[in-house]
């Protein structure tokens, strides 16, 4: 369940300065363009998580969720270990594992269910 | 025309020069690994963090012996060379240092044939993908360390 208003006007960086949820969005959507354009050559997935801007994207941890799901739903994608670094959960079973558009609908069908999407 | 999606000779400088061909979309639902087993419908992973599919019978890890294994399971053995011969397929599987980063199919032609991670598959000459300009990405294909072959299957005589 979302814990935090993601529509409060303002937030906090590590760093200190203050940032408002749209510039979050706004860092988010250049860092997720950032990792699809520089990983989609990679054919295995430790290079592709370990690249700096996925690492960012998990470390803005459940804020970033609504716009991970709505990255997944666009784009498929490798989003998958990301949720499951900031949820702790995985909803995919054993038998779908690999199957990309199996893993979507389990992982879309987790967001609703748990009010991530709207 | 299939098409790429971005600059894959960016990621793969080898093919700046090279004669290759774009045989397919962008697609995210299978990968490498997938492509050199003849799927098109599954990803196979054996990093550490992938919720993806490997083989449960493996551990996970990106190691090019824990990768053999897997091509092992799917019938290949270890060969010494790329060469053509009749009625073999063969694979060439690609790591940096001992970290597994990629494998290409041998083509009846003699060619070679790659998905390129989420992005399309090519045909293209074996030794193009090993080049490398900057070092960024600092982690691409690197160098070939090991061919493997099995009988050639009838529905991959009919995809060469």
């Amino acid at each position: 369940m979302p814990t935090d208003d993601a529509s409060a006007p303002q937030t906090a960086t590590l760093s200190g300065k203050p940032t408002t949820t749209d510039d979050l969005r706004a860092e988010f959507l250049t860092l997720a363009a950032q990792w699809r354009e520089e990983t989609a050559g990679y054919s295995i997935t430790t290079p592709e998580i370990a690249h700096p801007a996925y690492l960012r994207i998990i470390g803005m941890g459940e804020r970033s969720l609504p716009w991970i799901f709505e990255q997944l739903a666009e784009h498929g994608d490798q989003w998958y270990v990301a949720l499951h670094a900031i949820t702790g959960v995985d909803p995919v079973p054993e038998e779908d594992r690999g199957r990309r558009s199996k893993m979507r609908d389990a992982w879309l069908d987790w967001g609703r269910d748990n009010g991530w999407i709207e | 025309m299939p098409s790429c999606s971005g600059d894959i000779e960016f990621f793969l400088p080898g093919l700046e020069l090279a004669d290759y061909r774009i045989t397919s979309d962008a697609d995210w639902a299978y990968n490498c690994i997938a492509w050199a087993l003849g799927e098109t419908d599954r990803w196979w992973s054996p990093s550490l963090q992938s919720r993806d599919y490997w083989p449960e019978q493996l551990p996970r890890g990106d190691s090019v012996e824990n990768v053999a294994r897997a091509f092992a399971l799917a019938g290949f053995e270890h060969c010494d060379t790329p060469e053509l011969e009749l009625g073999v397929e063969k694979i060439a599987l690609f790591a940096d240092e001992d970290r597994f980063t990629h494998v290409a199919r041998q083509l009846a032609s003699g060619r070679w044939t790659s998905k390129i991670g989420r992005n399309c598959d090519i045909e293209h000459d074996l030794n193009t993908l090993t080049s490398r300009r900057s070092s960024f990405p600092s982690y691409r294909y690197g160098e070939i360390v090991a061919y493997m072959q099995r009988p050639l299957r009838q529905d991959a005589q009919e995809n060469s």
